[in-house]
């Protein structure tokens, strides 16, 4: 019978000896994407060590949630206007969190001199990071959402559109997020005065994924505020963001991320 | 003055020599005014407020202008490592004239905002993308100020300026890419937003303004030139 070239491709990829030569293949020479698997393993480690750090920022978060009701207004109709925007700007204070301890754990167990001086490329060090930080705000927002429903009375029609809508915008907002925090915490690592920098570049920067998450957000339910939407441009803004930074941090890798 | 603190000739001369350079600008501003304020009739629906465009557009202009071109060094900052400290310098003065610009930028508009809109200040897409390059030009700056190592100091400010260029075109088509209260932009390839009367005035006033800058920026960098020779001299770097 004649195999053809994919029947040979089938065959040869089920063969057990491939995948055996292919993991040596990678053990001797790692490929950037092992190292990326690598920095979001040991990030991953390194914060399941610090579980502490993680229920702190919820509990920030948290707090956040309670407070802005009494700086908004606690009635109904004002809780309604202002429930997207708060849900978002506790989202900000999260992202912003996590991104100033971003390369904590690496720098307080001396390791990542060690990741520096070693052959990994920088690219991998900091897309790893970036994908980690992504992930690791994902993980807060779950809760804090869950929260939000009950907080901010969010009726259950408008709950199922509602999630839809977010969910694909905050995967896309931590993306943009963590790549911009990745790069202004690599700018701001050699400064002195490194906790006022740090947010002095990453909120005007950030302001425009802020934005557009809250005016995409914004076309669910019967809000007073939705006068300058424009959805298309909005997508835009969010699309870019992640696209943009990641790729900046790619390529000014080896500046910004020295020994 | 005591005589140690004296700064020497060789400092003085370089920085001095482009005083000419603010003489024109006087001389061509006033013309500028003159036309904007006595040739060109008022406008049919803001009146005389709208002259405030004759400075408002030229300073917009010339953040913009100095804000790219700050990036456009940062990239050579970056490229040509041996060349740095020359690049870094443009790039830096730049980026001074960018902020100083922006924030004018930001008054005027102010200014021409209260009687036409009625506020001081519209959470608009053009006013907010400003407000946000002028925050990242002041974030450069403060950056600089902080960062005490020369080489991580040059690196990381280049990035920060390429940065705060990436907004520009942003602030430049906000008003066509969001509804905004803003006007469109002046000048728009099939559309005639001004006539030609004030489109020359403005050119000239544009012109006049921009000498200005020219003039600011070749006295900074000299001086920051020399400031930072004398800290390589005294061993502060």
């Amino acid at each position: 019978m004649e195999l053809g070239f994919y029947g040979y491709l089938i065959l040869e990829v089920t063969n057990k000896n491939t995948f055996e030569r292919l993991g040596e293949n990678l053990r001797k020479y790692p490929s950037f994407f092992t190292y990326f698997i690598f920095i979001n393993k040991i990030s991953c480690r390194s914060i399941w060590m610090r579980k502490a750090s993680w229920f702190g920022t919820l509990l920030f978060a948290g707090c956040l949630l309670i407070l802005f009701p009494f700086g908004l207004g606690t009635e109904a109709l004002q809780r309604n206007d202002v429930r997207i925007g708060s849900l978002w700007i506790i989202n900000e204070f999260i992202a912003a969190l996590i991104i100033g301890r971003m390369f904590s754990p690496e720098q307080e167990s001396f390791a990542l001199d060690y990741i520096l001086s070693s052959r990994m490329p920088r690219a991998a060090l900091l897309v790893g990071k970036i994908s980690f930080t992504a992930l690791q705000i994902l993980s807060l927002q779950i809760p804090v959402t869950f929260f939000w429903i009950i907080l901010y009375n969010v009726q259950t029609e408008i709950l199922i559109e509602l999630l839809k809508t977010i969910v694909p915008i905050s995967l896309i907002f931590n993306l943009g997020t963590a790549s911009l925090g990745a790069l202004v915490s690599c700018l701001t690592a050699r400064s002195l005065a490194k906790e006022i920098l740090q947010p002095m570049l990453f909120f005007p920067l950030q302001s425009g994924v802020l934005l557009a998450a809250v005016s995409l957000s914004m076309q669910i339910g019967d809000n007073v505020l939705l006068g300058a939407f424009s959805s298309t441009a909005w997508w835009t803004v969010l699309s870019a963001y992640p696209i943009l930074f990641t790729a900046m941090g790619f390529l000014l890798s080896n500046v910004l991320l020295q020994e | 003055m005591s005589l140690e603190n004296e700064i020497p000739k060789e400092i003085i001369q370089p920085i001095k020599r482009w005083n000419y350079l603010l003489f024109i600008f006087i001389f061509f501003q006033i013309i500028g005014w003159y036309l904007a304020l006595y040739h060109i009739g008022a406008d049919t629906d803001q009146g005389n407020v709208y002259r405030i465009i004759f400075v408002h557009v030229p300073v917009a202009w010339c953040a913009f202008f100095w804000v790219f071109l700050s990036a456009f060094f940062a990239i050579l900052t970056l490229l040509n490592p041996q060349k740095s400290e020359i690049f870094d310098r443009s790039s830096h003065t730049a980026i001074e004239l960018g902020t100083l610009f922006s924030v004018l930028m930001l008054i005027t508009g102010s200014v021409w905002g209260k009687p036409t809109w009625g506020v001081w200040w519209d959470w608009d897409p053009r006013l907010t993308s400003s407000l946000v390059m002028f925050l990242i030009c002041c974030g450069y700056l403060v950056l600089r100020h902080f960062t005490p190592d020369i080489r991580t100091r040059r690196n990381i400010a280049a990035i920060v300026s390429i940065l705060s260029a990436v907004n520009v075109p942003i602030v430049y088509y906000s008003v066509n890419l969001w509804r905004s209260v803003h006007q469109p932009q002046t000048f728009v390839e099939k559309a005639k937003n001004v006539s030609s009367d004030i489109s020359i005035v403005l050119l000239f006033n544009f012109a006049a303004m921009f000498l200005l800058s020219i003039a600011i920026y070749k006295i900074r960098r000299q001086s920051i030139s020399a400031k930072e020779t004398l800290e390589y001299v005294r061993g502060e770097q």
